[in-house]
C-alpha cells in the first residue's frame, strides 16, 4: 500500500516523509542541543511542516531530474558509465545544495522575522563531509526507498548539527 | 569545418569560444562603462581567457545535463511536455547560475589578488532578468550553435553591465 501511494503520488508522498521526519529531525536536534527535550508551540510545528512540505517538493524535482542530467552526460561521453550514484550526488549537492540551504535559511527567517544568517558557512560545509556522501547511498537504494532516505538524512543532520553545537553542560 | 570540429571537439570548441567571446565581452563592457577603450595588460588577458575556458567547461557541462534534467522530469509526467528551452533555461539558471557566478568571481578575484564581491547580488538578479529568457533562445537554436549563442550573450551582458555602471562625465 505505501509503495503504490509513493509509486502513484511521488510528489506528495516526498512531501509527507520530508514534513514527518524533517520536523522531527529538528526537534530531535534541538533536545541534542539543549541536553533536553524542548516542546515547539504548535504553531512553530506547522511553520516548520509547511517549510518541509516545500523542501520536499524541491527536493524530489532534483531527485528525478539530476539522474537524467548524469544519463546524459554519460551517453555522450562526458562522464564515465561508473559510479553513477557517486556523481548523481555530486552534481546534486554542488548544484542545488547551496541553492537548497540558503532557501531553508530564508524561509526560517521569515517565519522567525529574523534576519539570521550565522553558521550558514557551515551549513554549506555539510554538502562536502555530509550531503555527497549521504546522497551516495541514497542513490544506491531501489527509487521506491530514496525519498525516505533522503528525509531520514535530514534528521540524522539535525542530530549530528546538534552534538556540534551543544550546549556546555552547567558545572 | 567549423561544425565538423565542434561535434568531434565538444569541450574544446566550448573553450575557444568562450575564451575568445567571454575575454571581448569583458572588454567592451569595460570600454563602455570608461567611455573609451583600455589595454588590458597581457596577464590579464591571458589570465581572462583561461578563466572563460575553465567556465566554458562547466557551461558544456551543464547545457548537456540540464537537457536531461529536464528531458527525466518531462518523462516522469512531473512537467508538462511542452516548453522544453524555457523549462531546460529556468533550471540551469537556478541551479547553476549561482555556482557560476561566484566561481567566475572568485577566480577573477584570484587573478586580481583582490576579494571584491560588490555588485554580486545584482550579478545574481541577472539570472532572472536576462540569462533565462537569453538561454530560452539558446536552446531553440541547434545544438551546434548553442555555445556560440551563449558566448555571444556573455558579451551582449558584458556591455549592457557596462553601461549600468558607466562613469559620471
Amino acid at each position: 500500500m505505501w509503495f503504490d501511494f509513493v509509486e502513484h503520488y511521488p510528489v506528495l508522498s516526498a512531501m509527507c516523509q520530508f514534513v514527518v521526519l524533517g520536523t522531527l529531525g529538528e526537534w530531535f536536534g534541538t533536545a541534542v542541543r539543549k541536553r533536553g527535550f524542548v516542546a515547539f508551540p504548535p504553531l512553530m510545528i506547522l511553520e516548520k511542516m509547511a517549510i518541509w512540505a516545500i523542501l520536499g517538493v524541491m527536493i524530489k524535482y532534483v531527485f528525478v531530474g539530476f539522474e537524467g542530467f548524469v544519463d546524459t552526460l554519460m551517453k555522450e561521453g562526458m562522464l564515465p558509465n561508473l559510479y553513477r550514484p557517486f556523481f548523481i550526488s555530486s552534481f546534486m549537492n554542488l548544484l542545488f545544495g547551496p541553492v537548497q540551504i540558503t532557501s531553508h535559511r530564508v524561509m526560517d527567517n521569515l517565519f522567525k522575522e529574523v534576519k539570521s544568517w550565522k553558521g550558514l558557512r557551515g551549513a554549506l560545509f555539510t554538502i562536502l563531509w555530509f550531503w555527497i556522501p549521504a546522497h551516495t547511498i541514497t542513490f544506491m537504494m531501489p527509487r521506491v526507498w530514496q525519498m525516505t532516505l533522503a528525509a531520514f538524512w535530514s534528521g540524522m543532520l539535525g542530530v549530528i548539527m546538534g552534538f556540534f553545537n551543544r550546549k556546555k553542560r552547567p558545572s | 569545418m567549423w561544425i565538423e570540429f565542434v561535434k568531434a571537439y565538444p569541450i574544446l570548441s566550448a573553450m575557444m569560444q568562450f575564451a575568445v567571446l567571454g575575454t571581448l565581452g569583458e572588454w567592451l563592457g569595460t570600454a563602455v562603462r570608461k567611455r573609451r577603450f583600455v589595454s588590458f595588460s597581457l596577464g590579464i588577458v591571458l589570465g581572462k581567457m583561461a578563466i572563460w575556458a575553465i567556465l566554458a567547461v562547466m557551461i558544456k557541462y551543464a547545457f548537456a545535463g540540464f537537457g536531461g534534467f529536464v528531458d527525466a522530469l518531462v518523462k516522469e509526467g512531473m512537467l508538462p511536455d511542452l516548453y522544453r528551452p524555457f523549462f531546460i533555461s529556468f533550471f540551469m539558471n537556478l541551479l547553476f547560475g549561482p555556482v557560476l557566478i561566484t566561481s567566475h568571481r572568485s577566480m577573477d578575484n584570484i587573478l586580481e589578488r583582490a576579494k571584491n564581491w560588490r555588485g554580486i547580488k545584482g550579478a545574481l538578479l541577472t539570472l532572472v532578468w536576462f540569462w533565462i529568457p537569453a538561454h530560452t533562445i539558446t536552446f531553440i537554436m541547434p545544438k551546434v550553435w548553442q555555445i556560440t549563442l551563449a558566448a555571444v550573450w556573455s558579451v551582449v551582458l558584458g556591455i549592457i553591465m557596462g553601461f549600468f555602471n558607466r562613469d559620471v562625465v
